[in-house]
């Protein structure tokens, strides 16, 4: 393949590695750099992974330490709290995916690319790399108007989020606002009081929290709706492949139907492979948008979300080769 | 759009009012609108300044109550949760420059923006007065080769009223997310709870207690400058102009460390001050954002994108402006 590596930044870690992964999977002869502190796992991972090397990287050099060394595209599996990896990716005008911003910090990746319009930005703080989103905009498909989104991940207590993430979430409880969220046409903060459990298949519920990520920014426009919220909860879900924990997103929409009556009905997306595998092909779909691998021409410079770089139509017809199940469940 | 009037919403608030009369000295023809929930007030301010109408805004209705009413431009001085005001401008291919949401809020306006980029331009105008604070840190950046620290601190006497918009606005703002964000050795980080106190020397030398709070300066600064070391605290209480006696004023003070062309450290602490208060100082960006955007200053209007008050208002103008309606920026012996 005539195109220089994608830099996958932190490419070792538990999200990193199934980025790669996915990557190679899709793309067998896309070459990819793996830098990570750790130069033995880094080699090691590259060469399993084949067409890959590995490279150390310095993130207190605007230069990241990579002189000379060209890419197509940088993604962080990691949080950058500097952005130093963003400005690197500015400096030689290549498309960025910005991973761990939650609604409330974007603050300082919209200045920067304002300041520097040209090259693509993808703020793709959604969960699981904006895939929930994705399905639940093709879904939106089968109504003639969306009043209500709930997406809400329940993670099995065997799959819990990879450790960024998880520091990722102590941060923003910490220093963040309460969760966003649209309800009934305004931006809210929600209150505790606000919580409400995750409502599965079969009447069954899982108490959850709402979590302040970036899907109800990016499902507003498109669909419509007027209160669009994202739930996580904690429960045994079905059980993913070789005896291992799997993953369920449920997608619960309320609107018009095309006959005009007004329905509530749920889906249930699966991953066999856990949490951290259904997130990493979220961001593989996205970086081959942005690169061009699709066939279609690479991203436009510009700022973007997932619901404006992918089709969901598209999206929805690709989930069986992400390994993904997407089926309706019964509402009681 | 030149012709076509300039929408003020919030309009007959202090802030609305200064910026009407700023436009309006600057550009005697150019048509404003000054919209408000309550016609009445809108109308009464509108009929102190010639080529103004007062309209009835509702932030309720798509169209915002105005019908097929032509506009050249939006500015609002309030939160729109339902962003209203902004799908409007896009309806409309107009501008929308808004001025109260903190750095954690702009995600709505970021996503209007995302959805259609080449809808109008969007401005995230939430900076410290709309942009003084960044504006006159990038005047005295131009001294340096490398910035290294950026402190702003900000008094905000207590007489000064915002009016209940502002109001609503900073209670929100620091009861809903009381970590403020700031930059330190390259990172950015959230000051929360002891973190988030410090002490500041006013313009007159006196420590005053002050807290940190994040408008968009540290995000905009940082992109900017790339300065590692970025904070902004404010401290609500006696101005130094009324502690000797006068009249209430805004005060920002300054203060630039890093590297002069030649390599040699360098510092900078200057005092922004206007002896009426924080209105005319946030007038004056809002107003000269207006100016640029609409053409009204004789350059092409602004294209779609999404824009920060820096990009659109050049320091040195601004500086002198403010000069011209009663503020100062002035060199501060050093305070350390």
């Amino acid at each position: 393949m005539n195109i220089d590596p994608v830099l996958l930044i932190g490419g070792t870690g538990a999200l990193g590695r199934k980025i790669a992964e996915w990557l190679r999977a899709r793309h067998p002869d896309l070459p990819i750099t793996i830098a990570a502190r750790d130069q033995v796992r880094a080699r090691e991972f590259a060469h399993v992974l084949g067409n890959a090397d590995a490279t150390a990287i310095d993130l207190d050099r605007a230069d990241l330490g990579l002189e000379g060394r060209r890419f197509s595209m940088v993604i962080p599996a990691f949080k950058d709290h500097g952005h130093v990896s963003y400005r690197f990716a500015q400096d030689r005008s290549l498309p960025y995916i910005a991973l761990s911003e939650a609604a409330f910090e974007i603050a300082p990746l919209v200045a920067m690319h304002a300041h520097r319009p040209d090259t693509a930005l993808a703020l793709l703080g959604h969960m699981h790399g904006g895939l929930p989103a994705m399905i639940a905009l093709s879904l939106a498909r089968y109504y003639a108007s969306v009043d209500a989104i709930v997406l809400g991940a329940v993670f099995d207590p065997a799959d819990p989020l990879p450790p960024g993430a998880e520091k990722d979430l102590e941060r923003i409880m910490k220093a963040g606002p309460p969760p966003l969220a649209l309800v009934d046409g305004h931006w809210r903060w929600l209150p505790p009081e606000a919580m409400q459990p995750i409502r599965r298949g079969g009447g069954k519920e899982v108490p959850a929290e709402a979590a302040g990520l970036t899907d109800p920014l990016g499902l507003w426009a498109p669909t419509g709706a007027r209160s669009v919220r994202l739930d996580m909860g904690s429960a045994p879900t079905a059980a993913g492949r070789d005896g291992n924990p799997g993953h369920e997103v449920m997608i619960e929409i309320i609107g018009q139907t095309l006959d005009g009556n007004v329905v509530t009905r749920r889906w249930m997306v699966t991953d066999p492979d856990g949490n951290v595998a259904f997130g990493a092909k979220g961001v593989v779909l996205v970086a081959e948008r942005l690169l061009g691998l699709d066939g279609k021409p690479a991203a436009r410079p510009g700022l973007y979300f997932v619901e404006t770089l992918l089709d969901a139509a598209w999206v929805q017809a690709e989930l069986p080769k992400l390994q993904l199940t997407l089926a309706e469940v019964a509402i009681l | 759009m030149r012709d076509a009037p300039i929408l003020l919403i919030g309009g007959s608030g202090i802030v609305g009012r200064w910026t009407a009369k700023l436009l309006r000295d600057a550009n005697p023809e150019a048509p404003l609108l000054i919209g408000g929930r309550d016609l009445g007030k809108a109308g009464q301010v509108a009929a102190e300044i010639s080529q103004a109408e007062g309209v009835a805004v509702d932030l309720g209705a798509d169209d915002l109550g105005l019908g097929d009413r032509s506009i050249g431009a939006v500015a609002i001085f309030l939160k729109d949760d339902r962003l209203a005001a902004l799908r409007f401008a896009q309806v409309r291919g107009v501008p929308h420059i808004g001025i109260s949401s903190g750095t954690f809020e702009i995600g709505p306006e970021v996503s209007a923006f995302i959805h259609h980029p080449r809808a109008a331009p969007v401005v995230l105008g939430s900076e410290w007065l709309a942009g003084a604070a960044v504006l006159a840190t990038l005047h005295l950046a131009r001294k340096f080769a490398r910035v290294t620290d950026i402190v702003i601190d900000a008094v905000l006497d207590e007489e000064d009223i915002g009016g209940p918009a502002a109001d609503i606005d900073m209670h929100r703002l620091t009861q809903l997310a009381p970590a403020a964000l700031t930059r330190r050795e390259g990172n950015f980080h959230w000051r929360n709870g002891d973190e988030a106190k410090a002490v500041i020397r006013a313009v007159d030398g006196e420590a005053m207690e002050a807290f940190a709070y994040s408008p968009l300066d540290i995000a905009a600064l940082a992109a900017v400058t790339h300065a590692p070391n970025i904070q902004l605290n404010v401290s609500v209480g006696m101005s130094s102009n009324r502690r000797r006696g006068g009249p209430m004023s805004t005060e920002i003070i300054i203060t630039l460390s890093g590297k002069t062309p030649e390599g040699g450290p360098h510092r900078e602490r200057h005092a922004i001050v206007h002896p009426q208060g924080q209105a005319p100082v946030t007038a004056l960006g809002v107003a000269m954002m207006l100016e640029r955007l609409t053409g009204l200053d004789g350059k092409p209007a602004t294209t779609a994108g999404v824009y920060f008050p820096e990009q659109l208002i050049d320091p040195d103008a601004y500086l002198r402006r403010l000069a011209a309606i009663g503020g100062s920026f002035t060199r501060m012996e050093d305070a350390r």
